[in-house]
């Protein structure tokens, strides 16, 4: 496959500087050639070079396993219900999902032949917090796709349908939210999905309040600290002046 | 050794040559010696100490200070040959240090060379720690991308103005102050991340931490003052380069501290980066200690002490500012260094953010892959200044000037290349090779700055180093903010601007040393204690104030090149090879 062609390439175009970068440190510590600082400095400086090329090109490596699943080819054969107050805290409040197989888009026989597996419940986000913020947009790509980050839950997947209660974590930022639940199959593949707002994902959204992450402790300790600085600052300029003044 | 009276007879200055041997504690030529030896320029001209009087305002005193000082001399000298030398490296005639030792702390001068290296790389630190911890704080505190946009400028616009005053402070409370100053009373605004709650507050916090970027002043001033002319640009690029590798070391150590926090200690993520954020303001304050405990201005003691001993001359600020800001010089070196340096702050900004967007890296990956722009500092900014050195020892000032334009304008080439591919892998490849040469063009600056004046060097050196984050400042303004250029194309006009703000170098010139296209003037007003006291009136040069310049001007008489024959060291009697 292309993409996985192209990843190859990039990767060994890695390892090549990466290896001599590594051959000519070696070679220059055998030479011993390390009398001025400044080149003992860049022999280290080129292992390091080379150890990190090393680690990039492995990670890029990694890479190779990325699928090429759209979810415009995922069937919506899920019909979700749930229940959240719009504002639920985070750390405190609770959201409950219900789930089923919608039968009038795929029977449940279909379903069994498809090999509909698990069924993940995922906090999604609505259109109106992607705006401006690129970290969080829609890609049809599923792998590069960054809607629905955070998982509520999984279940096997039953004709009959399921529930989950979440208490909602405390890693959750502000936003509006709505909920979707892919289907994957033994593969671990999209297969399915079925999501509580439109295709747009701009109706029947509700917020959650996050935690803040300040303590009072937190504020006082930075208050104390920078405190600190200044008055031994202060303190050991006019310290010093007397001392001298003295002296 | 023949004795030697200045031309200029109202210095009353005495001289006295004498072997280069007494105040050394080690021969170079010591075995295990880890110094950077440079080669030796005794042979290219006569080393000389020479003793001179800083004024006091009472012009009567002169004479009686002078041999008084003349005789303590002698004694001292006399002690030093039977005891210990006072410094622990061969120094010049104003004590500045000749060779520099890696991993010595000795007092003073590489006590000092370690205290403002880490201190600058402590507040580079600070200043891009929130950077790695963006995903957890745009979570945090709903934050867009034109509030992230705006807080990256904010955090290095702050020092331009920073960078400005602290030229002049370095002058007037010693550089040693100054950055102790700048260390601790920036801190706070380091611990007040841990109590932003909006994108506002996030923004002034930001700005206020980037304040401490002018600790890069204090920095160069420090090594100009402790270091001799001729290892002063691989000193400078030392010990900015290093610091440098602050900002890439923030994007490795604070994710760290960051999951440290959050899973052994079992923070909350939105907790653990408020307390992530408490240990780069601790290491601030701490370098701010140290250096007001352990650090000393002038290898001669402190800026304090000597102006209450009467040896430290009390300038005025007006004079000062005016002769750095009617020096042309001044000018080009700040545009030059706006597009050395502000390319690398604004490349550390967008950089991240280009393989995220066009390469669709993975967040972490980018995080990674865009250090490694400016952690290739550590070798590429000293390096820039040891070329600058290097080609100083043979062309002289004419060889700073070439090695700055060429590795400047091979970077603006490199850096318009970048925007041009469009594979991951040759990218990269062009990255890091952009990244030595706009690096090594910024040690290469620094290399040429100490000698553009001697009295104004604080505010020369502040006004550059301003003009370095203002390039930053402009150059996203102009490319990287408007819609209408894609990162690419904005990356590619950014490196035909690096080429063209590099053409005035070409016009730098000084009399005595020449420029790139012209060499020296072959009159006999061409000498540098000609250029260096230009600077003082005649009325300042009666009250002796002008001395330390006097000084100086003779230790810069290596920037000649390798054209100055041995024994003379008569300006006018000098002769080509």
């Amino acid at each position: 496959m292309q993409l996985h062609r192209s990843w190859l390439f990039i990767s060994s175009l890695l390892v090549v500087p990466c290896f001599c970068t590594a051959t000519v440190g070696l070679r220059i510590s055998i030479l011993r050639l390390s009398s001025i600082p400044a080149v003992r400095v860049e022999m280290e400086a080129y292992s390091h070079l080379s150890i990190g090329l090393l680690l990039f090109s492995v990670m890029l490596c990694g890479h190779l396993s990325q699928g090429l699943q759209r979810f415009s080819e995922l069937n919506n054969s899920l019909i979700l219900e749930y229940v959240a107050q719009n504002g639920t805290k985070a750390g405190e409040g609770t959201i409950s999902v219900t789930w089923k197989l919608d039968t009038a888009a795929v029977s449940a026989a279909d379903a069994a032949a498809a090999d509909y597996k698990n069924v993940h419940v995922k906090l999604c986000f609505g259109a109106i917090s992607q705006v401006d913020r690129a970290w969080r947009k829609t890609n049809d790509l599923l792998s590069k796709d960054k809607t629905c980050p955070y998982e509520m839950g999984a279940q096997p997947f039953t004709p009959e349908g399921g529930s989950i209660t979440w208490t909602v974590t405390k890693e959750i930022p502000f936003a509006f939210y709505f909920i979707r639940a892919y289907v994957t199959n033994t593969a671990k593949e999209k297969i399915a999905y079925g999501q509580t707002s439109n295709k747009q994902r701009t109706t029947n959204l509700f917020t959650i309040e996050p935690i803040t992450g300040r303590h009072a402790s937190l504020d006082i300790a930075a208050a104390v600290f920078s405190a600190f600085s200044v008055i031994s600052l202060f303190g050991f300029y006019l310290g010093e002046k007397r001392f001298i003044k003295k002296g | 050794m023949a004795k030697r009276s200045s031309n200029n007879l109202d210095t009353a200055v005495l001289r006295e040559s004498r072997s280069p041997d007494v105040k050394f504690m080690k021969s170079p030529e010591a075995a295990g010696d880890q110094g950077m030896e440079l080669p030796d320029q005794a042979s290219g001209y006569a080393h000389r100490t020479s003793y001179s009087v800083a004024s006091s305002e009472n012009t009567v005193s002169i004479p009686n200070l002078q041999f008084k000082q003349f005789e303590q001399e002698q004694s001292e000298l006399e002690d030093d040959s039977e005891s210990e030398a006072p410094f622990s490296l061969p120094v010049d005639s104003e004590n500045k240090a000749k060779k520099i030792k890696f991993f010595s702390a000795a007092k003073p001068h590489m006590r000092a060379f370690h205290l403002s290296w880490f201190s600058f790389f402590a507040c580079f630190m600070s200043s891009f720690a929130a950077a790695p911890l963006l995903p957890v704080i745009r979570d945090n505190i709903d934050l867009t991308k034109q509030d992230i946009g705006n807080a990256g400028t904010a955090s290095v616009a702050g020092s331009v103005l920073s960078r400005l005053i602290m030229g002049a402070l370095c002058d007037i409370v010693g550089p040693r102050y100054a950055c102790a100053f700048l260390v601790m009373l920036t801190a706070p605004a380091v611990f007040s991340m841990a109590s932003v709650s909006t994108a506002a507050g996030f923004l002034v916090s930001r700005f206020c931490i980037g304040f401490s970027l002018a600790t890069f002043v204090t920095c160069q001033y420090w090594m100009s003052s402790m270091f001799s002319a001729e290892i002063v640009g691989t000193v400078n690029g030392c010990t900015a380069g290093w610091a440098n590798l602050g900002g890439g070391a923030a994007l490795f150590i604070m994710p760290l501290i960051y999951h440290l926090f959050q899973h052994p200690l079992a923070c909350d993520s939105f907790v653990a980066w408020r307390l992530a954020m408490f240990v780069p303001g601790m290491v601030q304050v701490a370098s701010g200690l140290m250096v007001l405990y352990l650090g000393q201005d002038l290898p001669d003691g402190n800026f304090r002490e000597l102006k209450e001993k009467g040896k430290q001359v009390k300038d005025s600020w007006s004079k000062v500012i005016f002769y750095a800001i009617t020096n042309s010089k001044t000018w080009v070196f700040a545009l030059a260094y706006g597009y050395s340096f502000g390319i690398e702050l604004t490349i550390d900004n967008i950089i991240s953010q280009y393989f995220y967007d066009r390469f669709s890296l993975p967040l972490h990956t980018s995080g990674v892959v865009a250090s490694v722009f400016g952690l290739m500092n550590i070798i590429s900014r000293p390096f820039g200044g040891f070329l600058s050195d290097w080609s100083a020892q043979r062309l002289g000032m004419r060889g700073r000037l070439w090695t700055l334009w060429i590795s400047q304008t091979i970077g603006g080439l490199f850096c318009f290349l970048l925007g041009r591919l469009d594979q991951l892998g040759p990218v990269i490849v062009v990255m890091v090779f952009f990244s030595i040469f706009a690096e090594a063009a910024a040690g290469a600056t620094f290399g040429i700055i100490p000698f553009i004046s001697r009295r104004s060097l604080g505010v020369i050196s502040g006004t550059i180093g301003a003009g370095g984050t203002f390039g930053a400042i402009l150059t996203q303004l102009i490319f990287f903010t408007s819609p209408a250029y894609s990162t690419e194309t904005g990356i590619s006009l950014m490196g035909i601007m690096i080429v063209c703000c590099t053409v005035p170098i070409m016009g730098i010139y000084f009399p005595q040393w020449g420029g790139m296209l012209w060499p020296p003037s072959k009159s006999r007003n061409a000498t540098e204690e000609k250029y260096y006291l230009s600077e003082w009136s005649k009325e300042e040069q009666e009250k002796g104030m002008h001395l330390a310049s006097l000084k100086f001007a003779e230790n810069t008489r290596g920037e000649r090149g390798r054209r100055i024959t041995p024994s003379t060291t008569n300006a006018c009697a000098v002769t080509y090879a």
